[in-house]
């Protein structure tokens, strides 16, 4: 027994040699289909559960497929369809307008909490850090149950404190023009994932740089604008973009705050519509309304919307961007 | 070396890619043009989707949305020991049950497979799966089961089940409005009865309802709005209807616009629709609870539409308050609306004809009458006549009681069932909450309502 995993060296030593060596085109043949071998569970799955449903979604798009029964070829239709409906409009205006409010809020929330952490000579630095990123962890069911207090127009927290400096609160959420700018205080809440990125990158901030700007009489200020921001550029276009992606896919939060201040429709979209979101319209033309051809071409559209806008984030952030602190 | 690689490769991806198929094309059964060709495979094969031979048992898949408790009585678990029951007695159909599902979940399954046979859906749900076709039609069944006894089921839960006057499910729960009054309240405001129409329940509510100095509600006659069923609610109780004698939407009507009116009053009496609805989310978190407002007196009269009655009486006995003096239980004035849960066959059941006999079995006299003693024995109300008069005979509240003949004396309504129900009940969420809000005027909601819900009839025809 003893003698088996003997032999299996001896087999894969020469294997492992030959690979390193490269020599000739047959063995480096044999090197690539050996790492495609070894990457075939994933390509698989990629294959299985990205190109497959994503193919399928775009057939979809061209048909009237109801789940239920076989489905016709409709051809542009649905995106016809698409271009005449009120609510594609309505809940893509809404999109919209979170992504641009909630993307540089939650950035800027982020960045600030990272940078408050990032401070040495505060004692219980760790416990803040854990404090601030328990919001995160907090399901987001649970979370809406908790800011339907906190919002309560009447006799919810903010406004309570608002009245302490003799405001008058909204109501966060009945009022159509504030029930957007509830979700999006819920959600920088709960920032703490990005907060954590940008800790990590604050903290691959050379030290040598903030030591050399001190010598030129650089202060604080100027060091954040000189010295951290370029520095984390990097990070920041990352985080926006994907924040601009999260958003453009904003669900869950939808959802249970609609069905929860709205019950008496499902996936209702809140007063006025004001939280019907892109998803949300999907999900009831996939869902309830069974239209699972148009909210195929519905997934189609937004997926276009995604990749030109994080083209363009991209193009325009580009010369924001410096690498050089890497 | 290459090839064999390059084979494998394709053989693993196949081989994937067979396996991340639809389930519903390997536990299907074979449409019948098909079944040579699998008679024609190995015997050894295990497969699912092969025809069972006689003598091996048919299986009926059961999904319900109930939750799963420890506690014997819970609803999962009194369907579980009728399943148990079943099962122990029948040789040649054995039921497998799955609680905790919900409406997607079963959707997804439906779509792509055979299973569940049988499933929970929500009332206003099943008519549109019956208009895509992904349910039975089980008009014929229901009618030619002489022991199902489709009489025995209060007569108005069959509109409930019904699109096209086709029965498309079968009710498994029943559910009613009841007012929930304080009659200390009432008197203070110089009600000593309980309002015997709709006129009066204005204003009393009117006269019950209380604001502070500053505006704020201090008592409140009557909140109009409620979770899921005021758009139902208040058109029944004033005999409004959502449809012609075609069975075409007719929203825009007289008695759609008194209903509205009439809530518009009530709220705007509570200092306007936003007040009143933060009212609402903060006093109905604890409805049948100790602190629950009608036993508070911080309402005069509320109307609840789920099964709390049990647990409001007992909260009302934990504070030593008599039923009858303390509080009521009443019906409105008119008439009352009528929901429900729902069991749907699955259009891709292989066995039908097993599966209606499940499906008649768990909605049958016995079944019914062991489920209508509700978990903690507290009551349940159930579709069946005789299954709420098996609940009237139990130890149970007075208020479970009363509302138990409530549900066999009163005149009830439902919203009426059709493919774009969904589509129907969001317009008028939609578009009626702007006008209580007064964001829209009356005329504007309604039509905006009438020509959305036109477009969906005009699209499901």
């Amino acid at each position: 027994m003893k003698q088996i995993p003997a032999k299996q060296t001896q087999k894969t030593k020469p294997a492992k040699s030959n690979a390193l060596r490269l020599g000739s085109r047959r063995q480096r043949l044999r090197y690539n289909a050996l790492g495609i071998l070894f990457a075939s569970p994933w390509i698989i799955g990629f294959l299985c559960f990205t190109i497959v449903p994503v193919g399928m979604a775009i057939y979809y798009s061209f048909t009237n497929y109801n789940l239920f029964s076989k489905c016709d070829w409709i051809g542009l239709q649905n995106y016809i369809d698409i271009f005449h409906d009120k609510y594609v409009a309505k809940s893509l205006s809404n999109t919209l307008y979170a992504t641009l409010i909630g993307v540089p809020l939650g950035q800027i929330m982020a960045l600030l909490l990272a940078l408050l952490l990032n401070q040495k000579k505060i004692p219980g630095i760790p416990v803040f850090r854990t404090v601030f990123y328990l919001p995160t962890l907090v399901p987001t069911v649970a979370s809406c149950m908790l800011f339907m207090w906190v919002l309560n127009g009447q006799y919810g927290l903010l406004n309570t404190f608002l009245g302490f400096f003799g405001l008058k609160g909204p109501y966060w959420l009945t009022d159509p023009n504030f029930t957007k700018l509830s979700l999006i205080i819920m959600d920088t809440w709960a920032c703490g994932t990005g907060m954590v990125i940008y800790l990590a990158a604050l903290r691959s901030v050379p030290e040598t740089l903030y030591e050399a700007a001190e010598l030129d009489g650089a202060g604080p200020v100027r060091q954040f604008f000189s010295i951290t921001l370029p520095s984390i550029s990097p990070t920041i276009q990352f985080q926006v973009i994907m924040s601009i992606i999260s958003h453009f896919q904003y669900f869950t939060q939808a959802y249970v705050f609609s069905s929860i201040t709205d019950t008496s429709a499902v996936a209702g979209g809140g007063p006025a519509n004001s939280m019907l979101f892109y998803c949300l319209y999907l999900y009831r033309k996939a869902f309830l309304q069974f239209r699972m051809g148009y909210a195929s071409a519905m997934a189609v559209l937004l997926a276009i919307i995604v990749v030109i806008t994080t083209a363009v984030v991209m193009y325009f952030s580009e010369k924001a961007v410096s690498y050089d602190a890497e | 070396m290459k090839k064999l690689i390059a084979l494998l490769l394709a053989a693993i991806m196949v081989l994937g890619l067979v396996a991340c198929g639809p389930t519903g094309q390997t536990e299907s059964q074979p449409p019948k043009g098909t079944e040579g060709s699998k008679q024609s495979e190995p015997p050894k094969q295990t497969d699912k989707s092969t025809e069972p031979p006689a003598s091996e048992p048919i299986t009926v898949t059961v999904w319900t949305y109930q939750a799963e408790s420890e506690e014997p009585t819970a609803e999962a678990n009194r369907f579980q020991k009728l399943v148990d029951d079943w099962n122990a007695t029948h040789e040649d159909i054995k039921i497998e049950l799955s609680n905790a599902k919900n409406a997607d979940a079963v959707v997804t399954a439906i779509a792509g497979s055979n299973v569940p046979d049988i499933f929970q859906a929500n009332w206003e749900t099943a008519p549109s799966l019956a208009a895509e076709g992904a349910i039975v039609e089980l008009t014929s069944y229901v009618n030619s089961d002489a022991e199902f006894d489709k009489d025995d089921f209060l007569p108005a839960i069959w509109n409930l089940c019904s699109v096209d006057g086709k029965i498309y499910s079968i009710p498994f729960t029943a559910s009613t409005t009841y007012i929930l009054y304080n009659p200390k309240v009432l008197a203070e405001h110089n009600w000593d009865h309980f309002p015997t129409t709709m006129d009066e329940m204005l204003q009393c509510a009117l006269d019950c309802t209380v604001l502070g100095e500053d505006g704020s509600i201090q008592v409140v006659g009557l909140h109009p709005t409620f979770p899921w069923l005021d758009n139902v609610l208040w058109p029944v109780a004033f005999g409004a209807d959502w449809v012609d004698a075609d069975g075409n939407p007719d929203f825009d009507n007289e008695g759609i616009r008194k209903t509205h009116e009439f809530q518009k009053t009530l709220l705007d009496a509570l200092g306007g629709y936003d007040q009143a609805k933060n009212w609402a989310d903060t006093f109905y978190t604890t409805r049948c609870t100790e602190t629950d407002p009608v036993l508070t007196g911080q309402a005069a009269m509320r109307f609840n539409g789920d099964s709390g009655l049990a647990g409001f009486q007992e909260s009302a006995d934990k504070l030593g308050l008599v039923y009858g003096e303390d509080y009521g239980i009443a019906a409105l004035p008119n008439a009352n609306m009528l929901t429900g849960g729902v069991f749907c066959m699955n259009a891709k059941t292989p066995n039908p004809d097993a599966t209606w006999q499940v499906l008649a079995y768990l909605t049958g006299k016995d079944a019914m009458a062991y489920r209508a003693e509700g978990g903690y024995n507290r009551g349940n109300f159930m579709p069946r006549i005789s299954a709420l008069k098996a609940l009237e005979a139990m130890d149970v509240t007075d208020a479970v009681k009363a509302g138990a003949q409530l549900l066999q004396t009163s005149d009830l309504r439902s919203f009426p069932m059709s493919g774009y129900v969904n589509t129907y009940l969001n317009a008028i969420t939609t578009y009626m909450t702007e006008y209580l809000a007064g964001r829209m005027d009356l005329d504007s909601a309604v039509a905006a309502v009438q020509e959305e819900v036109e477009a969906a009839a005009a699209e499901y025809k």
